[in-house]
């Protein structure tokens, strides 16, 4: 034996020893934090528990809009043991395309969904397979127990409950709550280190929500809305109620609107709450506003008389035409008929800058703050951008823009007394204990005109119900005070007002003398017959005598005295 | 030629060494299958149970071996190599054989396994120690001296390949040339033999893609860091998230399945994962005190034979550590090597104790 040569085999062996050590050192000192990083990559798993979404009541704590719990079909696709059975079973029972299902079993990853929030049946379909790698979530799905009511308004949230339009959108950030997260380790299967797992709980921190719509006043509306709309048809309708005293709106529709079945196919057009989204030309609706400033400023009496021209008045280079042609009329007369020509006059003698200012008193050109998603404040120019004949076209409800509830919350102000309320959705936010965490309470906006002139104008305005363009919207018992209003509708093709595109209205309020509400009714280009009178006037009837029936508003004494005669 | 020793004391060093690896790998079997044999037999204690009566069964032979005079082995080298040869070629035609992953590796007898190279290893070395002793003079001659001993070699060394157990193969192949170049073989012969395998062992890579894809992982792991390069990445993240004092026994990570063969030939990321750089560290000390004293026992050999037999003994051990761990710490390409007396396997314990045990008597005859 070669001594040398064995010493020459030791020295390689003790080569190979400092190799060794020389590279754990370098793994396990050196590359100490990559390694560690790359195992908590691997080995951590968050998993996310989606809170559940608040519950939106009415003004009575009636359910509009709850989340319940319901199944989702997930896979942990490694865990699989017969794909193609296994797809085929679940396309089945779940209807979807077996092949997409198998694409989705054959993943890399470690978790799919399969399907999202589905019913019971299925659920217990499948859960009777007992299919390996298959298993279910608890997830919250948003339901609307009133399928069509109050749509647009309450709006609808995404797949993962994320509020996407109207009072779901706006207060999403108080009745979405957060979510939970369960930080836990897994195996390299997938399957969770039970006792390797920290929660971090954000319990109970979604909100409800409690409206000031009142459920059966909405389904009022709704339904007059729809009748209404199954006969003129048009390109929109809407009806607000608010309550007179305090700004509480009571029901907000609009047509046309979507279904929650079919949320998917519907475009943005049904989803737009137009009462605050979208401004028009009020038309003769505005005459309130224009009268109001008159009587305020004391420019005219109601007996004042107008020479109304016989119906075509020149106003610098173009015409002001009234519907019917009239000669004399005193003030109350011009609004009672809805005279242009008559309410031009008066409007001369208010002038520009009052007349911009009790418009702005008013609440034009400024948004309500209603709290609502997509406000425009709509378009009320100042006077030194009128032209020659701005003022008159304004006093009538021309060359101005106003949103729905801006012209219906101005009428609320002359209800209230002349008080501008502040115009309200929401009544409180409660937490999951029960707790109010916030109120809103009514907010006096403004004092707009005196008690005295409301008074004046509400007679002017019983007058419109009672004799005038307003009839077909009396109810028997109740004084009513209102003013229609037929907008003719800008004609982008001539830039002209159209002669056969009109924006039908009626807004009043009742009982006149101590009003309980004031409703807006508008339909937009109605087919064939277009007078606010005609199209509006009986809905608003309509409307307002089931709500003086379901607040139990007592009639009036006369008529009181000839039922009891029966 | 023979003449009777002085019977003394076993190296007391390598005693101790011996028992604290098998007692480490007993630990360390049971830390890292114990949830793969809760999930796999529902019992916890599977592997360690095994491994347990195979360590029983090692150290009757253990004990035994120390008694027994390693000169009789001399007399039976040749009853011994003819027996692997059989065995081995029983194994491949599958008779007894057990094919496990594609490989005919092991022979069952009733309800224990064992593997025909693990007795052809020491077979072979006994065999080679016997034939440089007796031979001594003739090695320079080729016919005579070189040549038999070779095709020997190549023999035993070629059916474990067949199996297929390169690695065994190889680090057996390594451990042999090693020998002979001590026992006396020319520098020529051995570098013309180099010359004429490194060929050979080239074209075996490439013929078998599970081997390419090895070596290519071995060059880059994260470039398919999803299958070849899998093992090798986690081995890695298990060693190097241990830091330097280790995440404490038992509570690794990686064994919750995310390194495969966590008690076999992946055992040792486990020891450094959970022991640290500190624990690895001492494992590799205890092996470096085993070649040491490895290496002293050959030296102060009373003969050729026993002086041959302990350097290759302790050759042998000592560079499947080194492998093993080296390969661990993406040091060297994958190959299926357990870690001597830690990793699970019984009859690799048993052969490993007996080979020890042999080593042991040889110190026992030391003269100095």
């Amino acid at each position: 034996m070669s001594r040398k040569r064995a010493g020459l085999v030791a020295f390689c062996v003790l080569l190979l020893f400092f190799g060794v050590v020389g590279r754990l050192y370098f793994v396990q000192v050196l590359q100490y934090r990559k390694f560690t990083g790359l195992k908590e990559k691997q080995y951590i798993q968050t998993v996310e528990i989606k809170p559940k979404r608040g519950t939106i009541f009415d003004c009575q704590g009636r359910e509009l809009a709850l989340s319940i719990d319901v199944d989702s079909v997930c896979a942990f696709p490694r865990q699989i043991e017969n794909i193609p059975e296994t797809a085929a079973k679940l396309a089945r029972v779940l209807d979807l395309d077996q092949e997409v299902v198998k694409e989705k079993l054959k993943s890399e990853k470690y978790f799919v969904w399969i399907a999202r929030k589905i019913e019971t049946e299925q659920a217990r379909a499948i859960k009777s397979y007992n299919l390996k790698g298959v298993d279910f979530v608890k997830e919250s799905k948003r339901c609307y127990p009133d399928e069509h009511l109050a749509n647009q308004l309450l709006g609808f949230v995404g797949i993962d409950n994320d509020g996407l339009t109207g009072i779901e959108k706006f207060y999403d950030g108080y009745i979405k709550g957060e979510s939970s997260f369960i930080i836990q380790g897994k195996d390299a299967k997938g399957r969770s280190v039970l006792n390797d797992t920290e929660t971090c709980y954000t319990s109970n921190n979604s909100n409800d929500l409690i409206l000031t719509i009142d459920k059966t006043i909405q389904y009022i509306a709704e339904r007059e809305l729809d009748a209404a709309w199954a006969q003129y048809s048009g390109r929109n309708a809407i009806i607000i109620v608010e309550k007179t005293k305090t700004g509480e709106i009571l029901a907000l529709a609009g047509r046309p609107t979507f279904s929650y079945q079919k949320v998917k196919e519907s475009s943005i057009d049904e989803m737009r709450l137009r009462a605050i989204t979208d401004f028009y030309e009020p038309g003769s609706t505005f005459k309130i506003v224009t009268a109001a400033a008159a009587l305020e400023e004391r420019v005219t009496k109601p007996e004042d008389r107008y020479f109304c021209e016989n119906g075509s008045y020149k106003v610098g280079p173009t015409f002001i035409r009234d519907h019917e042609k009239e000669g004399w009329l005193t003030f109350a007369q011009v609004i009672e008929r809805s005279s242009n020509i008559g309410t031009a006059k008066v409007a001369d003698k208010i002038g520009r800058e009052k007349l911009y200012y009790y418009s702005k008193m008013f609440g034009f050109g400024s948004m309500t703050g209603i709290g609502l998603p997509g406000e425009t404040q709509g378009l009320l120019r100042k006077p030194k951008d009128w032209s020659s004949i701005s003022l008159g076209r304004i006093s009538f409800g021309q060359e101005i823009g106003v949103t729905p509830l801006q012209i219906l919350n101005a009428v609320n102000a002359v209800a209230n007394g002349g008080v501008l309320m502040q115009p309200m959705i929401v009544k409180a936010i409660r937490n999951k204990n029960g707790a109010i965490i916030k109120e809103y309470n009514p907010q006096i906006v403004r004092k707009v005109i005196s008690p005295e002139t409301a008074k004046t104008l509400t007679e002017i305005l019983k007058g419109v119900v009672d004799r005038g363009t307003g009839s077909m919207a009396q109810v028997k018992g109740y004084d009513i005070a209102g003013k229609t209003g037929t907008a003719q509708k800008i004609d982008p093709s001539i830039r002209k007002y159209s002669s056969s595109k009109y924006v039908a209205s009626f807004v009043g309020y009742l009982p006149a003398d101590d009003p309980e509400v004031t409703i807006l009714v508008i339909i937009d280009e109605p087919k064939e017959i277009y007078w606010g009178g005609s199209v509006c006037a009986p809905v608003f009837a309509n409307v307002a005598r089931d709500i003086m029936r379901y607040l139990n508003i007592p009639a009036k004494a006369p008529l009181l005295a000839s039922t009891k005669k029966i | 030629m023979k003449q009777l020793h002085q019977f003394h004391h076993p190296d007391l060093h390598m005693f101790v060494v011996t028992v604290a690896l098998v007692i480490l790998g007993l630990v360390m079997i049971y830390s890292s299958s114990a949830i793969f044999a809760t999930q796999q037999y529902n019992n916890s204690w599977y592997f360690f149970q095994k491994q347990m009566l195979w360590a029983l069964v090692g150290f009757v032979v253990f004990f035994m071996l120390i008694k027994t005079d390693y000169h009789v082995l001399q007399r039976y080298s040749r009853v011994l190599i003819i027996t692997s040869v059989i065995l081995l070629v029983l194994v491949l035609t599958g008779i007894f054989g057990r094919e496990i992953g594609g490989a005919k590796r092991w022979i069952s007898l009733g309800p224990l396994r064992f593997q025909p190279s693990e007795l052809a290893k020491i077979s072979l070395l006994i065999y080679i120690a016997d034939y440089l002793d007796r031979k001594q003079s003739k090695m320079s001659k080729m016919i005579k001296g070189v040549a038999p001993i070779l095709m020997v070699i190549g023999l035993i060394c070629g059916l474990i390949l067949i199996e297929p157990d390169m690695g065994t193969s190889v680090s057996l192949g390594v451990v042999c040339l090693g020998m002979l170049f001590v026992g006396g073989l020319s520098t020529w012969y051995l570098v013309s033999l180099i010359a004429m395998v490194i060929p050979v062992f080239g074209y075996l890579v490439v013929s078998k893609p599970y081997r390419m894809r090895r070596l290519m992982a071995f060059f880059d792991p994260w470039a398919d860091p999803q299958n070849v390069g899998y093992q090798i990445i986690q081995s890695l993240i298990a060693l190097g998230s241990g830091g330097f004092l280790g995440m404490g026994l038992g509570n690794s990570k990686q064994k919750l399945l995310y390194l495969p063969a966590a008690h076999t030939d992946f055992i040792f990321p486990i020891i450094g994962e959970e022991l640290g750089f500190i624990g690895a560290l001492s494992v590799v000390v205890l092996f470096f005190i085993f070649a040491w004293r490895g290496m002293k026992i050959s030296f102060h050999a009373p003969d050729l034979f026993g002086s041959m037999l302990a350097g290759g003994i302790t050759l042998m051990i000592v560079l499947q550590a080194i492998i093993n761990i080296g390969v661990s710490c993406a040091l060297f390409p994958t190959k299926g090597l357990p870690l001597p007396l830690v990793s699970y396997g019984g009859s690799n314990l048993a052969f490993t104790l007996a080979s020890i045990g042999i080593l042991l008597n040889i110190s026992r005859q030391t003269v100095k």
